[in-house]
């Protein structure tokens, strides 16, 4: 089975900022109101779309998908199997998978 | 009646007329060929042009958000538009770059192209990029000095690329100067 998140849609077209107060449409917000509820309802993959918005911070991201690790203790390997990233400007994907990787050796040592 | 024609009479007739029409026929294929000939180097010409200008494009817009993280992240009372230009201007040359690097296949170097835009993503817009707390940065410092080196990087790619499939002419590359 899998789950659908559109960033774009089901959050904000124009996501900005790292924590809460440096905005309404924050990679904190974005992770602690989406993404872990999400991850923690069922084991179903997480399908999350990136296309749709108007390019990412690297703040943004890493604060999202790398806070995942720093803040919830996902590690990679978790992630890699329950998260699909579908952006067709391929770049983005990268830079996530970038920052769950660095950050799980960083706080997991793995 | 016999229908077969009488090959003394005929052979000459043939040869008188291959002879008459040869030279109207080698003019035509000629011009042809020659006319072929340039629409195909016409079109060579179109697109090294075209792509001369989109590595021009792409320095431009990289040497803007060079400018643009200067005067972003040197003074944090820079704000909300700056940092606006900064992503659109970053996306810009993410699809430059996926452009590029398709026009000039370049599979190689690919892994390199991507490793030199992550990098570029990363020192504009990552950090304390659109945070509240952000603190002014030297012009010196590593991020900004990230930013300019996987510039050139990627821009050198792009340029050794290109002198790969159009090189220069010969006399200009013998050219030494002093």
């Amino acid at each position: 089975m899998t789950d659908h998140l559109s960033i774009a849609k089901d959050f904000s077209e124009f996501p900005a900022g790292r924590e809460r107060k440096d905005g309404p449409y924050s990679g904190e917000r974005f992770r602690e109101e989406l993404l872990v509820p999400l991850l923690r309802k069922n084991d179903n993959v997480l399908e999350i779309d990136f296309d749709g918005t108007m390019g990412f911070g690297s703040s943004f991201l890493e604060e999202a998908f790398g806070g995942l690790v720093r803040n919830h203790k996902m590690g990679y390997d978790r992630l890699k199997n329950h998260i699909r990233i579908h952006d067709t400007r391929r770049i983005y994907e990268k830079l996530v998978w970038k920052y769950i990787k660095e950050e799980s050796k960083r706080v997991l040592g793995s | 009646m016999s229908s077969a024609v009488n090959p003394d009479c005929s052979l000459p007739f043939i040869f008188e007329i291959i002879r008459l029409t040869l030279p109207s026929v080698v003019v035509v294929f000629g011009w042809f060929f020659v006319a072929r000939l340039q629409r195909s180097s016409a079109a060579k010409q179109e697109t090294r042009k075209d792509r001369r200008d989109a590595i021009t494009r792409l320095n431009i817009d990289l040497r803007d958000l060079r400018n643009k993280c200067i005067e972003y992240y040197t003074d944090s009372m820079n704000g909300a538009i700056l940092a606006t230009q900064i992503k659109v201007i970053t996306e810009d040359i993410r699809r430059q770059t996926d452009i590029l690097a398709n026009n000039l296949s370049i599979p190689a170097d690919g892994d390199q192209i991507d490793e030199c835009l992550i990098e570029i993503i990363n020192a504009a817009t990552g950090n304390e990029f659109e945070t509240k707390n952000r603190k002014p940065l030297e012009s010196s410092d590593p991020q900004l000095l990230s930013l300019f080196n996987h510039s050139a990087k990627l821009l050198m790619i792009f340029e050794d690329s290109f002198a790969r499939i159009y090189p220069p002419p010969k006399n200009e590359r013998d050219f030494k100067p002093g």
